[in-house]
């Protein structure tokens, strides 16, 4: 039996929403904290560099969002990503395509 | 301790530079044509017509190969990081070199976490294992849950390593 994969566009919203934040989010913590903690150089935690942040993490999750639904083959059958079905029955080729 | 192994690399720098570079290389590269032109189509196909058991078998046959060529990507991996710490030692770099721990971050928030569930899925959850075993429903379930990593994960490897490559070359100050 071949289970269903369970790839939704509600999915990969929830999913690239949660990596783009963490991805940026993370990366400029370790990255602030580590220069104020051993170089005592606090000009990172700023308001300037907190909007960079969040411009970057939406910058970011429109990438991420357009590249899982490009690999998963879910936004070659319109005008993108939001005309896949939510319960993933994507249009099926007339022939398969063939392989070897 | 430190200085005397700082003592003792410095005259090597670029030497342990150029099998740091090579290693990245393999790290990043090795899997670049199974993934884009192999995995990346079959997986599509199938996802298009899940109920045609010759293209679920394809992808199958893809995903246990893609297991096995992961292997030298995960080789190369250990000796990033065991050439990276001698290249820091050598250099005597600090924090006050911002591109350096800029690179440092992006490689403990995004690689490192990313590397071990790679190395759990494609050698610890491995297919062909898994096929031996006879688990047909698990078997099936590893294929997904590998699918779903390299969506989630397919971004970052994109962009990540190009502003790694940048930060280590270029060295900004910022």
């Amino acid at each position: 039996m071949i289970p269903e994969f369970s790839g939704t566009r509600q999915k990969y919203i929830r999913l690239s929403a949660w990596m783009s934040a963490y991805s940026i989010a993370s990366v400029y913590l370790l990255f602030a904290l580590t220069k104020y903690l051993t170089a005592a150089d606090s000009s990172y935690f700023s308001w300037t560099a907190l909007g960079l942040v969040c411009m970057l993490i939406i910058a970011y999750f429109f990438v991420h969002l357009y590249v899982m639904s490009h690999y998963d083959g879910t936004n070659r059958s319109g005008s993108g990503w939001s005309n896949v079905a939510t319960s993933v029955k994507l249009p099926q080729r007339k022939r398969p395509r063939k392989f070897g | 301790m430190i200085e005397s192994l700082h003592t003792a690399l410095a005259p090597y720098y670029l030497q342990i530079k150029f099998v740091h570079l090579v290693f990245v290389s393999m790290w990043l590269w090795s899997t670049a044509v199974a993934f884009v032109y192999y995995v990346v189509p079959v997986m599509q196909n199938w996802r298009r017509n899940p109920q045609d058991t010759q293209l679920a078998a394809l992808r199958d046959w893809v995903f246990e190969r893609f297991d096995q060529g992961v292997a030298l990507e995960h080789t190369a991996f250990p000796m990033i990081i065991v050439t990276g710490l001698l290249l820091l030692i050598a250099g005597g770099w600090t924090s006050e070199s911002s591109w350096l721990v800029l690179k440092l971050a992006i490689f403990v928030a995004i690689f490192l976490p990313l590397e071990i569930c790679d190395y759990y899925i494609s050698h610890l959850s491995n297919k062909r294992l898994i096929r031996d075993s006879g688990d047909e429903t698990g078997y099936q379930q590893a294929v997904l849950t590998h699918w779903w990593f390299f969506l989630l994960t397919t971004p970052a490897i994109v962009l990540f390593p190009l502003l790694i490559f940048y930060l280590a070359i270029v060295k900004p100050v910022f």
